[in-house]
């Protein structure tokens, strides 16, 4: 006599099947609610954008110094705007072999841009077809740092190109073995906080020198890459650009 | 059983059971990644493939939980055998969604950068000790998951690799079991994966909870079904002297068995089949699946898991299949069926006990 005994190449007894039916309906309607739970609680990623419809011209003076930058005139009564030069990939717009000139260089990229900060960096695709000296003169010199006192801040060292919009999230533990691999190759290394209005700020990182960050100053920041930290330095505008000078052997974790 | 190997033996219920986690997995990531893409809609979405890798990640551990759950539940009831029968399907489709997270997540996070891409997973956090004078909360924030994650796809792979019948058959039950049993190796690993790694994050407690919760399934199911087991087995332990009574006839239903363990925690498979005692190793060859709680089919003991079959009176598996196991001396004395503990070498015949002659003379047949 068979009774519910199972047997896989055998029919299956009904009083089984019924309960086995019962089973298979509560495990999917389970994980169902699983997926439901668990894609609904994702915190929001912000609101950057790395837009890849379309490129955008911009034109203006190139700079090398911190970092690989496209300094164009402000509107009226602003401070000139700086646009951080990246690749597509991970790294930095010095891979890009930028041209040495002095004249006013016109650069086609796709933007990358986050909520109020608007358009932060520019992703050169092809150096040969996406940058292209004028032959004019310059048209914004480089901004005169104005120095905002030392301060001590807490927040996270992001790479601002995944942290504004190329990754989504491009911040947190997640995202740290990228945001490390993108700082070391080049891409500037960036400190978010909030200033005395809870609102983001932004630093752009450089050494006590004001030079951009690289070699063993580099190495040393690294392993602080996406962690709670503390900074300490010395605050600067720079067009409209934050930076913030500090010493990467002080930093602290938090 | 077998007689010759083929990639899939498949049959109705195979075909049922992997077409149900087909569409399982591919519905489970769609909902995940439609709903979160609606959830944060335009410049504030997430990015795709950010909805992918966590998709491929909770229904990675979903499935592995499903997996862990079945081996308990079938012990709790054998009503669950239908699930225990493909669970390898079930395993191998936990390593391939898990191949996708961790394939993907390689790319993604790893990729495009200055450091090769498998290199940099070991490499570009090399946070694995903490710093002098580092508080331990801040090490472990910032440890490494990421080798956690290569670890337990690497175990996820050599099972499904050795998942087929030749390689059970080729590395030997006992040394398959073992590799098998790593599973609990790479879930702990994918728990501290996870919560070493997304758990860091600011994120919702939710996806703690969803994780303690899993575990806890995981553990309580274990618990109770070892726990039963122990239960049983201290009632049952039977001393091995040389003959020894292990059921009574009314106890047993035709073609049904009984599991008898002994002191030395072996256990025996009591079967009876019309009018006649058997009694054979309770631990089929297959995958050592309780065969006395399997029933005689076609005149064969038939296992509860994968339905492999035996001959009660020799513990041979009929022709042209060549699984064999160890039999046991029996004997019928009044209503008492005695089994002699001394195990007989696999596929030894055994002259079956028979019931009428003692039975019929109490006058109980």
């Amino acid at each position: 006599m068979r009774d519910a005994f199972y047997v896989g190449y055998l029919r299956m007894p009904k009083r089984l099947r019924a309960f086995v039916t019962t089973v298979v309906v509560v495990l999917l309607l389970g994980a169902g609610a699983v997926a439901l739970v668990a894609t609904t609680q994702q915190p929001a990623p912000g609101d950057g954008t790395w837009d890849l419809s379309e490129k955008i011209k911009v034109t203006g003076t190139l700079t090398t110094e911190p970092y690989a930058m496209l300094t164009v005139p402000g509107k009226p009564g602003a401070p000139p705007r700086q646009f951080l030069l990246v690749t597509m990939g991970k790294v930095g717009g010095a891979g890009l072999d930028l041209p040495a000139t002095d004249d006013a260089v016109s650069i086609t990229g796709y933007p990358i841009a986050r909520g109020a900060a608007g358009t932060v960096l520019l992703t050169v695709e092809s150096p040969e077809d996406d940058v292209a000296v004028s032959g004019k003169p310059v048209i914004a010199r480089d901004p005169v740092p104005v120095a905002l006192g030392t301060a001590t801040l807490d927040g996270e060292i992001v790479d601002p190109k995944c942290y504004f919009g190329a990754m989504k999230p491009g911040q947190g533990k997640v995202h740290k073995a990228c945001a490390t691999l993108c700082i070391q190759g080049g891409i500037p290394p960036m400190f978010v906080t909030t200033d005395a209005d809870g609102a983001p700020a932004y630093y752009l990182l450089v050494d006590e020198q004001g030079h951009g960050l690289r070699g063993e100053a580099l190495h040393a920041l690294l392993p602080f890459v996406a962690d709670p930290v503390r900074l300490t330095g010395q605050r600067e505008r720079v067009g409209d650009l934050l930076r913030l000078r500090i010493d990467p052997r002080m930093i602290e974790r938090r | 059983m077998t007689h010759a190997y083929r990639a899939v033996q498949w049959n109705k219920h195979k075909r049922t059971y992997d077409a149900l986690i087909a569409v399982g997995v591919v519905l489970f990531i769609a909902l995940f990644v439609v709903v979160g893409l609606l959830q944060h809609e335009g410049d504030h979405a997430a990015h795709p493939v950010t909805l992918i890798l966590r998709a491929t990640s909770t229904c990675a551990i979903t499935l592995l939980t499903i997996v862990l759950a079945i081996g308990p539940l079938a012990r709790l009831s054998p009503r669950f055998n239908p699930l225990l029968y493909n669970r390898r399907h079930l395993g191998v489709s936990t390593f391939l969604v898990a191949l996708v997270h961790g394939g993907l997540a390689t790319f993604w996070y790893h990729g495009f950068g200055v450091v090769d891409p498998v290199t940099s997973v070991f490499t570009t956090n090399a946070n694995y000790l903490p710093a002098e004078g580092q508080r331990w909360q801040s090490w472990l924030h910032g440890f490494p998951y990421q080798p956690l994650g290569v670890f337990a796809l690497i175990i996820l792979f050599l099972m499904a690799a050795t998942s087929h019948d030749f390689w059970l058959k080729n590395l030997s039950p006992r040394v398959w079991k073992n590799l098998h049993t790593l599973v609990y190796l790479a879930y702990g690993l994918i728990v501290m994966h996870v919560t070493l790694g997304f758990l860091q994050d600011d994120v919702s407690v939710v996806y703690a909870g969803l994780l303690g919760g899993s575990a806890a399934v995981i553990v309580v199911l274990h618990v109770v079904a070892g726990v039963r087991e122990n239960i049983k087995e201290g009632q049952d332990g039977i001393a091995n002297t040389e003959w020894v009574a292990v059921a009574k006839i009314d106890d047993l239903e035709d073609a049904h068995g009984k599991v008898v363990c002994l002191k030395n925690h072996e256990r025996i498979a009591v079967f009876r089949h019309g009018d006649k005692v058997s009694a054979v190793s309770n631990v089929c060859a297959h995958q050592n699946g309780p065969l006395g709680e399997g029933r005689i089919i076609d005149g064969c003991i038939t296992c509860p898991w994968h339905g492999y079959q035996y001959r009660p009176e020799d513990g041979q598996s009929p022709p042209p299949y060549t699984e064999t196991i160890p039999t046991y001396r029996v004997r019928v004395e009044g209503r008492d069926i005695l089994v002699n503990p001394e195990a007989l070498p696999p596929g030894t015949a055994v002259e079956p006990a028979l019931i009428h002659e003692t039975v019929g003379e109490a006058g109980d047949a």
